[in-house]
């Protein structure tokens, strides 16, 4: 009996150190590949960014870029900023409006080809509740609005654990922008927001300038996923919503192949049912990005996701 | 020898389960700690191997002071034996008799062989070795518990009332056989019962114990049915006190006077008493045959036979001689020698008169 | 779709490791290291602790809050423990979230595992152990040689119960950048390629179930025959009499049947 159990113990001790052995080994194989600096490199990002066209595929047609090897890490969320920034991958996609990005000094590499469609805030409203008023304070909002500030916006609700309501009012503040007057006087208007937070601090924007101007403005924050949202939109229980150019058009006509702002834009217009229309769509855009830490892109000389296609 | 000087337990509540106990368990014979519940006879002889620490008192084991060497030694040079036996599951029956040589270190081979012998010696076939407790019954198990106990051959032997969970039947061939055993091995054993007939029958002496642990009476069995020292001795000890008494007195000589017979397969004579006695081919009595019930002439078969008299040997005690009579359907008690031979048959007036003969013979 | 199931699978190309894509043979690999880590520190802890406190019978409060950890939410602690942990660790390697993993896989695995050896040992009949004291065996012995023995199948039990729920749940790795067949159900999940999803959830239970069976064998072959009852000839029925003539005759007969 005794004999036994040692033998036992021995078998599953060279299985465990076995086992663990060959495991392990397969996370560092990297192959030099093409020598590009990309095929050097370790990716990190979320499983679906491994066959999606404008994913790893996208980056091969449209700049020739092939990583060496794919580690899933999560969707633009604590586990992708934790590898990218401690070294277990060299590259990730964060959402260009992470307030991570700016606190770990991230470089996001330019898309001048835009494999990412554009995704630029527009605020979709009722063709009947767009008066001339109203379209001057939202287009006024839109004018101020980059990806740099809206990610700060963002790292103040995140980080700080400050209300979207008070953030937004912080905004409207520091630009001016809530001065009061007329120019909205005798509209009601209902304002949603999708439940994550940059959408909840946009909605909080378009509703308190309006409010500003005199417009009685009904708040359906956190609604939920597009779906949802997206019928209440079309049939108008829901009359302003802040939406992203890119996906929005994807998701009602998806063959659309726009990518550049301007082209995703017009195509949107051409798309929205004719209860609706697009306002101005600011500069500001919350799409995937090729993001790599200071230090490699100073190292590799990145500034585009073309550079990572070269020798290095 | 066993000496209990002064022994207490007591425990932190203040419950006092034994008080002062002053007790000698002669070398050689078997003392029955008897009494009921509560008096302490447990753990009195749980105290003997230290299964249960003294609060205060020494207890000897010859001239040897229980309390100086670690338990696990003292206990190993005792044997103990439990009410459910407690036999290790996991191992084989050779190997739980095995179990204390083992622990002692002695050669394997030469344990097992030793454990074989005990195994026999029980009264178990040896194909019982190699199975394990699971697969015997309970008064088989037993065996084995009393034959691992003496796997070490240890002057002393601890018995917690080791047969009071099997069937009545087992039991008395149980309480048989240890009798054989010790006439033939002679251990210093201390046994625990609440069975006033099971600590007459097996004690050399008998210590009755009082609720509270104290000493009530220690004599020989015949002693203490015979002059209970007090009211509770007297009560624990029961009624027919003076009948179970004549189990100790020899009847010597029985007086009978032949019995007519018929032997099984013959036929029925005609005439004679209403009772007839049948016997088998080596003259053993079978049972009898109630004449009345049986066409002239019948052919002797078993379903005829009355089988209710219990039968006494010549030389035997006084109370199996009555009892022989009493429970005879013919009144008549059979009397037979030790081969089982009929002998005779006597009458209850006529084992009476012996009785008061012997009475007389006391008194006088 | 079970069409496209069983293509997945038996496609060679899913059994092979890329320098991009890793393989389910290496998967596997994984998958089982991560488990064997983790039930090999559960024994560790567990098994002695289980030991200890079913033999002396003291601090069975650790019990209780081992049986109360069975109740926490694996990824919301992975989670915590990946954002405390994975930060200390630098470079191409995986300890920083291999480390968490473990540590979850091992609450998973400790309850069942330090229960059922303490409720082995404490289920070990008063007379067996009363018994074996009364032998003269130390602390010790009656807990290795007597108790251990008899407490096996409780163990076993737990044991293999444990081995189940690591098997199952390492599958969270697969959250936190490792490997192991969890890869294909949660990347299968979020590119909708649901043949690679479903072939993920088979082969986690094709592994639990070779698993549980290649423990099975050793329990059969460590336990004792006379606590399982898996002895040759069943004599229980026969308690007829003891005498020695009558058992000889219940042998001959049975030998003869």
């Amino acid at each position: 009996m005794k004999t036994k159990l040692v033998a036992l113990a021995a078998v599953a001790t060279a299985l465990t150190m076995g086992v663990s052995g060959c495991g392990s080994s397969s996370s560092s194989s990297g192959s030099k590949g093409d020598g590009t600096i990309a095929s050097q490199m370790i990716f990190g990002g979320p499983p679906e960014f491994k066959t999606r066209p404008d994913g790893i595929p996208g980056l091969k047609k449209n700049y020739d870029v092939s990583f060496g090897k794919y580690t899933v890490t999560d969707v633009g969320g604590p586990v992708t900023v934790n590898a990218l920034k401690r070294g277990q991958v060299d590259a990730a996609d964060l959402f260009t409006t992470d307030p991570s990005i700016a606190a770990n000094d991230f470089v996001i590499l330019e898309d001048p080809k835009s494999n990412f469609a554009a995704q630029n805030v527009v605020p979709i409203i009722t063709k009947s509740k767009a008066t001339d008023g109203v379209k001057q304070v939202i287009n006024g909002i839109q004018g101020k609005l980059t990806t740099e500030v809206l990610g700060g916006l963002l790292g103040k609700v995140v980080n700080d654990k400050a209300d979207p309501a008070d953030v937004a009012k912080g905004f409207l503040s520091d630009n001016g922008l809530d001065t009061t007057g007329t120019a909205a006087k005798g509209q009601s208007l209902t304002v949603g927001s999708a439940n994550f937070p940059e959408n909840v601090i946009l909605g909080e924007i378009y509703a308190q300038a309006l409010e500003a101007q005199g417009a009685t403005i009904s708040k359906k924050m956190n609604i939920g996923a597009r779906p949802k949202y997206w019928e209440s939109l079309k049939q108008g229980s829901i009359d302003l919503f802040p939406e992203y150019t890119g996906s929005i058009l994807v998701y009602i006509d998806k063959n659309s192949t726009a990518t550049s702002p301007d082209d995703v834009y017009a195509a949107l217009g051409k798309a929205l049912p004719s209860n609706l229309v697009a306002l101005d769509q600011a500069d500001a855009q919350d799409s995937d990005a090729i993001v790599v830490t200071k230090e490699t892109a100073d190292k590799f000389k990145l500034k585009t996701i073309a550079d990572l296609a070269k020798k290095g | 020898m066993i000496r209990f000087d002064q022994a207490t337990k007591r425990y932190p509540d203040g419950t006092v389960a034994v008080d002062t106990l002053e007790l000698e368990a002669p070398s050689g014979k078997i003392t029955v700690l008897v009494g009921p519940s509560g008096c302490g006879k447990t753990t009195s002889l749980r105290m003997i191997n230290r299964m249960i620490e003294p609060t205060s008192g020494t207890i000897w084991l010859d001239d040897t002071d229980t309390a100086s060497m670690p338990a696990h030694e003292l206990r190993r040079q005792i044997g103990y034996v439990i009410q459910h036996a407690g036999l290790f599951p996991h191992r084989t029956i050779v190997d739980n008799i095995a179990t204390v040589p083992f622990l002692l270190g002695t050669d394997k081979k030469k344990a097992r062989a030793r454990a074989m012998e005990l195994l026999e010696r029980v009264g178990l076939d040896p194909a019982f070795a190699k199975r394990y407790p699971a697969q015997l019954s309970g008064g088989q198990q037993q065996r084995v518990g009393v034959a691992r106990a003496l796997a070490a051959d240890p002057p002393v032997m601890l018995m917690d009332e080791p047969f009071s969970a099997v069937d009545p039947v087992v039991r008395d061939q149980l309480q048989d056989e240890f009798l054989r055993l010790q006439g033939e091995l002679g251990k210093t054993i201390v046994f625990v019962t609440h069975d006033i007939d099971e600590a007459i029958k097996l004690g050399d002496q008998v210590a009755v114990l009082r609720v509270g642990g104290h000493l009530a009476q220690l004599a020989a069995p015949a002693e203490l049915l015979s002059r209970p020292v007090d009211a509770f001795v007297a009560g624990f000890v029961g009624r027919d006190r003076g009948y179970r008494a004549l189990g100790f007195s020899s009847a010597g000589t029985i007086p009978t006077r032949d019995e007519p017979t018929v032997a099984m397969g013959e036929s029925l004579p005609t005439g004679g008493d209403e009772w007839l006695l049948a016997v088998d081919g080596s003259g053993a009595p079978q049972g009898w045959l109630h004449l009345t019930d049986e066409p002239h002439g019948a052919v002797v078969e078993d379903p005829m036979l009355y089988r209710g008299g219990t039968l006494a040997t010549q030389g035997g005690t006084l109370r199996s001689a009555l009892d022989a009579c009493l429970s005879s359907p013919s009144g008549r008690g059979v009397v037979i020698d030790e081969s089982g031979r009929l002998v005779g048959s006597t009458t209850a007036r006529e084992v009476l008169a012996l009785i008061e003969a012997q009475v007389e013979g006391a008194v006088t | 779709m079970i069409g496209d199931v069983f293509n997945w699978l038996t496609d060679p190309s899913h059994w092979t490791s890329t320098a991009f894509d890793t393989g389910i043979w290496d998967q596997l690999l994984a998958h089982i290291g991560f488990t064997l880590i983790a039930l090999a520190i559960s024994l560790v802890i567990a098994l002695p602790l289980g030991l200890w406190i079913g033999h002396t019978g003291k601090a069975t409060w650790i019990i209780s809050v081992a049986n109360a950890a069975r109740a926490l939410p694996t990824v919301g602690v992975l989670v915590l423990l990946v954002v405390i942990i994975a930060p200390h660790f630098y470079g191409r390697t995986n300890n920083g979230y291999l480390i968490p993993t473990e540590i979850v896989l091992v609450l998973l695995a400790v309850p069942p595992i330090l229960s059922n050896t303490y409720a082995g040992v404490q289920n070990v009949e008063p007379s067996v152990r009363d018994a074996a004291f009364g032998m003269g065996m130390t602390g010790p012995q009656v807990l290795f040689r007597v108790e251990l023995p008899n407490s096996l199948p409780l163990i076993f039990s737990g044991f293999r119960s444990a081995t189940l729920q690591v098997i199952a749940t390492a599958t969270i790795a697969a959250y936190v950048t490792l490997g192991g067949l969890g890869r294909f159900i949660y990347d299968g999940l979020a590119q909708q390629d649901y043949p690679q999803m479903i072939s993920g959830g088979l082969l986690v239970a094709a592994l639990a179930l070779i698993a549980d069976l290649l423990l099975a064998l050793v329990q059969r072959y460590t336990v004792s025959r006379g606590i399982t009852g898996r002895t040759r000839r069943q004599d229980r029925g026969s308690r007829g009499p003891d005498s020695r003539t009558a058992v000889l005759t219940e042998e001959l007969v049975s030998e003869a049947t």
